[in-house]
């Protein structure tokens, strides 16, 4: 089964060359990417069920072995990542319609979105730091190019920045690579963990501490944040759902690998604490001033990345298991939340939340997707976003850190305090009659997250115990790598080189 | 390191950052490129020679031989950086065809009253179409 990763990390790559082939007034190019996206989640599907019972696939190319050649390994972390990504690429590609976010921007953004699936799917698959870095870059070239897609003046001015401070994150990531080869002479993170195990370098710190810079940037955290707010309302809607659920959550992702691999010795873990417990709590305060409604909605998922942070910090198993099962509900809930404003500001043809209230824009179906989204992710019970905090509450109480405590329970208040802003302008004016919109099938493509929110919701037990699973896996770093390097034994290498 | 590629890598950094902080966004491109050598300079650094040499037949001396395996890495993030430095100028050139300044520019200004009409074109996706 060992092909099935690979098959899984390369086939949006070969699909998005295809798509860009057809990119010019093709009409297969659109039924293409929506029968592709749908394969794809059957066979994220087939990977989480192989890696969902504890096995580690481990896919040498070219049948070398690590630390030699290059491996991808598929644990619990990536199956459950790349099938949710895959989701949300499916949901994206069948919401984007010509009619309704223009012909030639859907031309351009469907093959970037699956080069962008690609480089997401590599990042989660990847067993060593240097193809993290090379999967980061593949997702931030799609990224680059689809903040163009919509081809207006504002794109143009979001543009620059973005790229540039994503280039700074890039650097300061390959400047920790290359350090941290300096020090042990591998990049691959089974390696390294073994190597560091008996505690690292000073240099290794430094390095380590570069790479958290690099991963924080990705994530949007206080002070690294600024970047992101500005960016996510100019991107072609749909496109920016899926950017809401995934770009923030891949570097929480890469936090969520190396952190235990290589930083449980050093200081990172503590900080990372109070940087998540600052971003929960200035995130959400800014999120309350905002009045655009994408803003609003990106300071909210500084303030959630921020409660991620905190609880991948904290570094016990409750706290990790609550970060993935928050991570999880978290993207679904945060994509609800921008396709439904997508709709909105479609439907209104304003970004501005004081404008809405003339609105013309409630619709039944619309309104049932943004409270359910709405109040699960302010953590209302018994939505999943409900079971997500309770979890990091028990962790903080655990620790007993009583300050996280207390920054979690007020931001928790003021996320649900802006969630009714929104609410009373955009959908609670008087006067107004829901409009009879005939694109109500056009977003009925997001009732499959609204339909998988309420899943997690309903089977959280489950889906917790899977989650503490998870959280066991990633934090036992000598069975991952005993695993990964497994390969070592049969070839009959004794010691490792250079040790 | 050697004493000369540790000064490369210090001057490269130090004008780069300078660069960085600029307004004007070709500075900034130049700035970011420079970084990016630097980086590369000093991934190069951690293939000392002599320290893991590659594998070799008797008779070489091995003190000679530099690591390979931080060269691959400079390759790949050469390339990189070239693709991301050509998207940069094009986005500049395209900035300051349309947007008329070759500074950076807020990217955020919220929508108005005034520009009601051009926000409902850009949301229903017919932008600059015919671009």
């Amino acid at each position: 089964m060992s092909w099935l990763p690979a098959l899984v990390w390369v086939a949006p790559g070969v699909v998005g060359l295809t798509l860009w082939l057809l990119r010019r007034g093709s009409t297969w190019q659109l039924p293409l990417a929506r029968s592709a996206a749908l394969a794809q989640m059957v066979l994220s599907l087939g990977l989480l069920n192989a890696t969902a019972a504890g096995e580690v696939l481990v896919h040498g190319f070219g049948s070398w072995s690590a630390p030699f050649g290059i491996v991808i390994v598929a644990d619990r972390l990536s199956g459950l990542l790349v099938l949710v990504q895959s989701v949300l690429l499916t949901v994206t590609v069948w919401v984007l319609r010509p009619a309704a976010h223009g012909r030639r921007s859907v031309e351009r953004a469907l093959p970037l979105l699956f080069l962008l699936s690609f480089g997401l799917n590599g990042a989660f698959l990847t067993g060593d730091l240097f193809n993290l870095f090379v999967a980061f870059e593949v997702v931030l070239l799609a990224s680059y190019l689809l903040i163009q897609v919509p081809g207006t003046e504002r794109s143009l001015r979001a543009a620059f920045p973005n790229v540039a401070i994503n280039l700074l994150a890039s650097l300061f990531f390959f400047v920790g690579v290359g350090l941290l080869y300096g020090q042990y002479g591998t990049v691959n993170l089974a390696d390294l963990a073994l190597r560091m195990a008996g505690g690292p370098t000073t240099l290794a710190v430094v390095a380590c501490g570069m790479l958290t810079v690099a991963f924080a940037i990705k994530a949007g955290v206080v002070p690294l944040l600024f970047w992101l707010p500005a960016t996510y309302p100019t991107f072609s809607g749909p496109v920016a759902a899926l950017f809401a659920g995934m770009m923030t959550k891949l570097g929480v992702f890469a936090l969520l690998r190396t952190v235990p691999l290589l930083m449980s010795e050093t200081k990172i873990p503590a900080v990372l604490v109070g940087v998540g417990a600052a971003s929960a709590l200035l995130g959400v305060l800014a999120a309350l001033s905002e009045y655009e409604l994408r803003r609003l909605l990106g300071f909210h998922i500084v303030s959630q990345v921020g409660y991620m942070v905190l609880g991948l910090g904290l570094l016990t198993a409750g706290a990790v298991a609550a970060t993935i099962f928050y991570m999880i509900h978290h993207i679904v809930v945060k994509a609800v939340l921008f396709f439904v404003a997508d709709e909105l500001e479609r439907r209104s043809g304003t970004r501005d939340l004081r404008s809405m209230l003339q609105g013309r824009a409630r619709e039944g179906g619309l309104v049932v997707a943004f409270l359910l989204a709405a109040f699960s992710l302010a953590g209302l019970p018994p939505l999943s976003g409900f079971f997500a905090k309770v979890g990091l509450f028990q962790a903080a109480l655990e620790v007993e850190s009583w300050g996280t405590l207390a920054v979690l329970a007020i931001a928790s208040f003021f996320t649900l305090a802006s969630m009714l802003k929104v609410w009373r302008f955009a959908f609670h004016a008087d006067g107004a009659v829901s409009s009879k919109d005939s694109s109500w099938f056009g977003f009925a493509p997001v009732w499959l997250l609204v339909g998988t929110s309420i899943l997690i919701a309903v089977s959280a037990g489950p889906a917790y115990e899977f989650a503490e699973a998870t959280a066991r896996q990633i934090l036992d770093v000598q069975s991952y790598a005993r695993t990964v390097l497994s390969g070592l034994d049969q070839v009959g290498v004794a010691e490792l080189p250079g040790s | 390191m050697t004493p000369a590629l540790t000064l490369a890598v210090g001057l490269l950094t130090g004008v780069g950052v300078y660069l960085v902080l600029a307004r004007k966004v070709f500075s900034v491109i130049l700035g970011l490129s420079l970084l990016a050598h630097a980086a590369n300079l000093l991934m190069l650094g951690a293939g000392e020679p002599g320290e893991r040499a590659p594998i070799v037949i008797e008779g070489v001396e091995r003190h000679l031989l530099a690591d390979p395996v931080p060269q691959a890495f400079v390759l790949t993030a050469i390339v990189i950086s070239m693709a991301v430095t050509l998207y940069l100028l094009a986005a500049f050139a395209e900035g300051a065809r349309v947007l008329g300044t070759e500074e950076i520019v807020r990217a955020s200004a919220s929508d108005t009253e005034s520009n009601r009409e051009s926000v409902r074109i850009e949301l229903s996706g017919q932008g600059r179409e015919e671009v």
